[in-house]
């Protein structure tokens, strides 16, 4: 599977967990104008995308803002910090 | 403690004391062989000694001979390391410590308690009067920092073990190790009623069980998480054909639906729930199937010499029977207010404990308290044991996790909606936003690890 398929599952599931059925696609954005992510949300989406992919972008101190910016954290290679 | 044991055997000699697997050993023998303990540390000079033991007869009977020869004994911690143990050693000031292993640390003498006693047989019992007010030292959990060390008098441990004469001969489960307050509580509590303190092969839940069915126990004093350990190993049936007689729940804040599932398996066991600090040692214990504590116990002036206050929702207790202060630091005597690191909070009549104060949980500056969440999801078909803790988290600062412990693995994805849904109600920063099933959960001392990871 993709990494943009991938990530697009697990934020298909983080939004089915509260019953909210918005199609997810490299477009979206996460927060209040598009897929309506809040904080809490957001914190819930850094541990999800860890769990799967065992780093998540807001630990590194990168705040995606749609679903393809976290698609470029994980496609480019995690390099020395 | 010598002095109880000696009062004991002089009047019931044959009574049973110590029983184990492959061992027991009435007031008469434990007496005996402590008064000889006793000797043999005197004839050494030694005025300290820190304790490396498994809970066996023999650590017991080491701590009589303590308490006999004026000895200022510290049970440490079984699992600790060599390292750990000789960092706490310096901080004590203790140079000898005795070992039911090989050990060795710097400049600490290591005696093995097994040659302690064989060589401690040959001698007489020590004769004249105990020494009065020998002195012992207590540890703390020490889950914010090193362990602090509760220097205590015997007699004023000895004095919060209630006397009822219709315990002597019962038999009690050591369900705590004897390195924690508890676990010196449960032996006094049994020294004081001439009752039997049954020791299982190890702290294993069932280890426990195994002994409470082999030995016949009655009488079993216990966290909560210890019980529901209990419950799941056994199974609902299993369990309620055990012979138990009286419930004791302490250590941790005891949740209403345990209270409710133990009574309804156990109908005839009297359920009491207790309150204890390492530093102050026993405050209450109630009796009314309830969660929680009534505010009445705020405003009594009985003799316990136990009173209560909340200071900024934290509970703070006093008593005449506390320690003296810790090690190291100046002596404040039993009567000082000490915080106890219990959030309480009261609706109506009753206060209720939410948890305590360094495993609260900090959701993007909410404070969310475990245990609530953790009874919420007890309740939930399908899990078995639940463990909620604080995790850290780049957005919100940390948020709230769970560990779930399933009565079936196979059906996980089922149980975390249900969960789910059970918290669906909760305030939008208390729902866990983190899952996981494990086959076991973490436990100190038959106590959840809560801490934030």
């Amino acid at each position: 599977m993709s990494v943009e398929a991938r990530v697009i599952e697990v934020i298909s599931s983080l939004l089915a967990r509260y019953a909210r059925t918005v199609p997810v696609t490299a477009q979206s954005r996460l927060y209040a104008d598009g897929l309506g992510l809040d904080s809490l949300g957001a914190a819930e989406l850094s541990t999800m995308l860890e769990m799967a992919f065992g780093r998540d972008p807001y630990s590194e101190g990168v705040i995606p803002r749609s679903v393809e910016e976290i698609v470029r954290f994980y496609e480019t290679p995690a390099g020395p910090r | 403690m010598i002095d109880q044991l000696l009062a004991q055997a002089r009047r019931s000699p044959s009574s049973c004391f110590l029983l184990t697997h492959d061992q027991s050993l009435t007031y008469a023998q434990a007496a005996s062989a402590a008064r000889r303990l006793g000797s043999l540390l005197r004839r050494r000079a030694i005025e300290r000694l820190a304790i490396h033991c498994h809970d066996s007869p023999d650590l017991v009977l080491l701590l009589g001979g303590c308490s006999a020869a004026g000895c200022e004994p510290c049970v440490l911690n079984r699992e600790s390391s060599p390292a750990e143990i000789g960092e706490m050693l310096r901080r004590l000031e203790i140079r000898v410590v005795v070992a039911d292993a090989d050990l060795l640390i710097d400049g600490v003498e290591v005696l093995q308690i097994d040659s302690l006693v064989a060589e401690s047989g040959s001698l007489p019992e020590a004769a004249e009067a105990t020494a009065p007010d020998a002195r012992l030292m207590v540890l703390t959990t020490g889950t914010t920092g090193p362990p602090k060390a509760a220097v205590y008098t015997w007699a004023s441990l000895a004095a919060q073990a209630r006397q009822r004469p219709h315990l002597a001969g019962t038999r009690w489960l050591l369900a705590y190790h004897l390195n924690h307050f508890a676990g010196l509580q449960m032996l006094l509590h049994v020294l004081a009623n001439a009752a039997t303190l049954v020791i299982p092969r190890s702290s294993r839940v069932a280890d426990a069980i195994g002994a409470i069915v082999e030995q016949h126990v009655e009488y079993v004093s216990a966290t909560p998480t210890f019980w529901r350990f209990l419950l799941a190993e056994l199974g609902p049936d299993q369990a309620a054909a055990l012979p138990i007689r009286q419930i004791t729940l302490g250590g941790e804040a005891v949740p209403q639906d345990l209270l409710e599932t133990l009574h309804r398996m156990f109908p005839d066991a009297r359920i009491s729930q207790v309150f204890a600090t390492t530093e102050v040692g026993s405050c209450f214990s109630v009796r009314d199937l309830a969660a929680g504590l009534p505010a009445s116990l705020f405003e009594r002036t009985d003799d316990t010499g136990v009173q209560m206050k909340v200071v900024d929702g934290e509970l703070h207790v006093r008593s005449s029977h506390g320690m003296l202060g810790y090690f190291g630091e100046a002596e404040g005597g039993g009567g000082a207010w000490r915080p106890t690191g219990d959030l309480v909070e009261r609706r109506g009549d009753r206060f209720y404990f939410l948890g305590r104060k360094t495993e609260t949980i900090n959701v993007g500056g909410v404070k969310v308290h475990p245990p609530t969440i953790e009874e919420l999801v007890q309740q939930v078909r399908g899990v078995a044991a639940v463990r909620c803790y604080g995790r850290h988290n780049p957005v919100t600062g940390q948020i709230v996790a769970l560990d779930v412990l399933p009565a079936d693995a196979t059906d996980s994805a089922a149980i975390e909606s249900r969960i789910r849904e059970a918290c669906g109600g909760l305030p939008r920063h208390a729902q866990p936003r983190l899952i996981r099933f494990v086959e076991s959960l973490e436990t100190a001392n038959h106590k959840l690890v809560r801490r934030i990871s």
